[in-house]
């Protein structure tokens, strides 16, 4: 079955074919959510709230806008919404420590150390970005939305999604640039102790 | 290195990082089960939309144009009457108890700041509501006024006063306009569909309580409220 009948079929109320449609999209749902807010308690009310709101707002989608895409505007009004009742941002830094890779063969320690120094620098570089800006990435790089997608989610022009990640892309490249600099320069400081010719 | 090439290999950085961290969140096996006992829970909280009474999970109280929300309705007491309440120009009736209705009361009409964008407030029962009002008595014993400054079903006036759908001020009997309570959130979803766009008429009484004098319509924008 496909999903525009398992959506006919949500619309009159088939919760089996709803239960299909959150197999199908919950973990992305999850972990884009996690990726958003930081935190996996939190990620996880969240994707219950969004998938609720689905349920009861099913008769609304159109089959035209995509389910994905509508499922990402539930999600990020969820997540704004929390935002507003709550505050202050939750930076997702606990994680940058976790390089599993289950699909790689296992690195050595040295190519471990090193994608946890990337996986670090780029997680200061994106906390460095507003919210939204980091939001934009994560549908764009993650959930692997198109801009037209990402407008529809986050119910902006689409000019104003190109933009966006335009500018967050050159933010991005600005610090990491720098990091990457600085990183250089202690690399070519010379070790204690060794005798400069 | 060319921009282009740049750019490309920070999407690809991008990608990796954002699956790196995903990929930590554990995989879950049971979130249709934890998902799914929800599907049907309505007892939490409600939205009022346009006179249409709608379930809501864990919304917060807050107010937006042609948009506003109930909390925490409690559970006996949510759906326990039905009462139209309209606000001026927006024409948005309201279906809640009497409790309820103090806190729309309170938090609509007494705090105009609400009225001025979205806010956010814990609706706690009963707490720092107006005390009740005092009502005279009709040669009946009956005490009569305004249900306004109800805070409980004890503080409701036996009638209650409203201005007909001609524009006749007189009062409702308070049976009339309250009706036995559903038993669950589902009765009281059902009965609140089975009337949607209805319009049900009450009489509209003299002081007496037992004169006629004109129509009291429920459920309708364009008639009138209890005031």
């Amino acid at each position: 079955m496909n999903e525009a009948e398992l959506l006919s079929r949500c619309r009159s109320g088939d919760r089996d074919a709803f239960r299909l449609l959150v197999e199908e999209h919950g973990d992305l749902v999850r972990r884009t959510a996690y990726l958003m807010v930081g935190d996996r308690l939190l990620a996880e009310d969240l994707s219950q709230e969004a998938f609720l709101l689905a349920w009861r707002g099913i008769g609304t989608f159109r089959t035209e806008t995509g389910f994905k895409p509508w499922l990402m505007r539930i999600l990020t009004n969820c997540i704004a919404s929390h935002r507003r009742r709550r505050s202050p941002r939750v930076l997702p830094l606990e994680t940058v420590e976790t390089l599993e890779e289950p699909s790689d063969p296992e690195p050595g320690p040295h190519e471990q150390a090193e994608r946890a120094e990337r996986g670090r620098e780029m997680a200061d570089a994106l906390a460095t970005l507003p919210e939204e800006w980091s939001r934009v990435l994560v549908l764009r790089y993650y959930v692997e939305l198109s801009v037209p997608e990402i407008a529809l989610a986050l119910d902006w022009p689409e000019g104003t999604v190109k933009s966006r990640l335009h500018r967050s892309l050159e933010a991005l490249r600005k610090v990491l640039g720098r990091a990457d600099e600085q990183g250089s320069a202690v690399r070519r400081q010379p070790p204690q102790g060794s005798l400069v010719l | 290195m060319s921009q282009t090439r740049e750019l490309e290999d920070l999407e690809l950085r991008l990608r990796d990082h954002f699956r790196t961290e995903a990929n930590a969140l554990p995989i879950v096996e049971d979130l249709w089960e934890r998902l799914s006992p929800q599907l049907d829970s309505r007892e939490d909280q409600c939205v009022v939309n346009d006179g249409r009474v709608q379930a809501s999970p864990r919304k917060p109280f807050w107010w937006r144009t042609g948009h506003f929300s109930l909390v925490p309705l409690h559970r006996h007491l949510a759906w326990v009457a039905v009462l139209a309440l309209v606000l001026g120009g927006l024409g948005l009736t309201l279906l809640a108890s009497p409790e309820v209705r103090a806190q729309i009361v309170r938090f609509v009409i007494l705090m105009p700041s609400l009225s001025k964008g979205p806010a956010t407030s814990d609706v706690r029962p009963n707490q720092g509501l107006p005390a009740a009002p005092v009502f005279p008595r009709n040669e009946s014993g009956q005490t009569y006024g305004s249900d306004l400054g109800a805070t409980s079903w004890d503080t409701v006036p036996d009638l209650i006063k409203a201005i007909g759908v001609d524009g006749t001020e007189g009062y409702l009997r308070r049976e009339d306009v309250y009706e036995a309570p559903p038993k669950t959130p589902d009765e009281a979803l059902a009965r609140q569909r089975s009337r949607m766009g209805t319009v049900r008429q009450i009489p509209l009484y003299a002081v007496d309580g037992k004169t006629i004098i004109g129509v009291f319509n429920i459920g309708a924008i364009q008639g009138s409220a209890p005031h």
